[in-house]
């Protein structure tokens, strides 16, 4: 079992009081809890600081711990020999022989994932799992199959909490988007004494693409085009999620100037797709050659266009 | 589409059981947040209320701020209606950022 040092993990003392512990909990919740903060690793760090106030809270728990003694964080480590008789739990082992501290704890407490009360003749519903899943923005449209590895913590057959590494197929349909949730009924956690398994949510991200931007099942696509086709009109080409397709540059086309291409954007799951909107972007050659520098100065010479006529004088 | 997966978004109506059970808040819980005006279900008696089902989600997001917060039910309505209005703001800034040009 690896040890976790629960007084750094809130930043407290070992003799911390519990109004100490708790406002240390609250400032790292507040900073961390994955539903408010934009931290990276938030989920992950909030959920060391959980497990860490959900033992230093309660006080017989505290106790508990504070018997192992202190280690190195990481540091491989035995509870001492009367410490399971003392506590009276003993957690149970996973396929792989190991055990999470936190899984100690949570045999102490009767905890079971959030759910409260588990008492080991009752029926009990199974965890659910929630996961962060990253699609690339042709996956999303046309649909896929992703593998989820879950570390679950389940009731085992002897009672006993334990975590065991798990893969799940999960089918994710066309149409999904960035921030869209979903949920599989039945995919999560064994139910325990006839309890229903519990469910599998899914939290859709998706990758950024090199060419478009999402907005829900919208698309935006940067089109550059030349001075002279914004100026006369243009019949170009532009990429679409279904292949090339024809799109027609107005006469006076203007830059920022968005184009509707209705249905070319991500497929909806009620059967229809958003519009993808190409963006005119009028992009100047870098560098002219001689001829280029000719006419456009022949065009300065000859135009009356003031594109600044609107600033007053 | 498999008929045990849901998409959590405005189509689909779910039951307050199914919000519920799903969320893990109790049904006087809701029932108090639905006064606070954090959730508008369709339907004038708790019997017949439907929501639509990305308010599970949220519903999802009390429980878990309500418990690890020690939230009481007025303070998380605030919460969640700001936490909502943030959400709507970044949809609002994604989209405006898409038309940006790079």
């Amino acid at each position: 079992m690896k040890y976790k040092d629960y007084y750094a993990t809130l930043g407290v003392a070992r003799d911390a009081g519990a109004g100490d512990i708790k406002k240390a909990y609250r400032r790292l919740a507040r900073k961390y809890h994955p539903d408010v903060s934009k931290e990276p690793n938030a989920e992950e760090r909030f959920k060391e600081v959980a497990e860490a106030y959900e033992t230093l809270k309660d006080k017989d728990k505290r106790a508990a711990y504070d018997n192992l003694g202190s280690h190195r964080p990481g540091q491989d480590f035995q509870p001492p020999p009367d410490w399971f008789s003392r506590y009276g739990t003993e957690p149970g082992f996973d396929e792989q022989g190991g055990v999470d501290l936190s899984d100690l704890f949570a045999s102490l407490g009767g905890g079971f994932g959030r759910a409260r009360g588990f008492r080991r003749d009752a029926p009990m519903p199974g965890e659910d799992y929630e996961v962060n899943v990253h699609l690339g923005l042709e996956e999303a449209s046309r649909g896929t199959e992703v593998e989820l590895q879950i570390a679950a913590r389940e009731v085992g057959p002897d009672g006993h909490l334990v975590r065991t590494p798990k893969t799940i197929r999960a089918r994710i349909p066309r149409g999904v988007t960035d921030g869209q949730k979903l949920r599989l009924r039945g995919k999560g956690g064994a139910g325990w004494k006839g309890g229903s398994p519990g469910d599998l949510y899914l939290n859709i991200a998706l990758h950024p693409h090199p060419l478009f931007r999402v907005s829900g099942h919208d698309l935006y696509l940067e089109v550059p085009v030349a001075p002279w086709e914004a100026a006369l009109g243009a019949a170009i080409e532009i990429p679409t999620l279904d292949g090339r397709v024809a799109m027609k540059v107005p006469e006076g086309s203007k830059a920022g100037q968005r184009l509707r291409l209705a249905g070319k954007g991500l497929p909806r799951p009620q059967g229809d797709a958003g519009d993808l909107y190409a963006v005119l972007n009028i992009a100047v050659p870098s560098v002219l050659s001689e001829r280029e520098r000719r006419l456009f100065e022949e065009l300065r010479a000859a135009s009356s266009f003031d594109p600044r006529g609107h600033f007053a004088p | 589409m498999e008929a045990d997966l849901m998409l959590l978004g405005a189509h689909t109506r779910i039951a307050l059981a199914e919000l519920e059970t799903g969320s893990g808040l109790s049904r006087t819980e809701i029932v108090v947040l639905v006064e606070y005006g954090a959730f508008a279900p369709e339907g004038t008696v708790p019997e017949q209320w439907t929501f639509p089902a990305s308010a599970l989600a949220l519903a999802r997001a009390a429980a878990r701020l309500r418990a690890d917060f020690e939230l009481e039910l007025d303070s998380l309505a605030l919460v969640l209606a700001y936490l909502e209005r943030v959400r709507e703001l970044e949809r609002r800034v994604r989209e405006l950022e898409c038309r940006l040009p790079r």
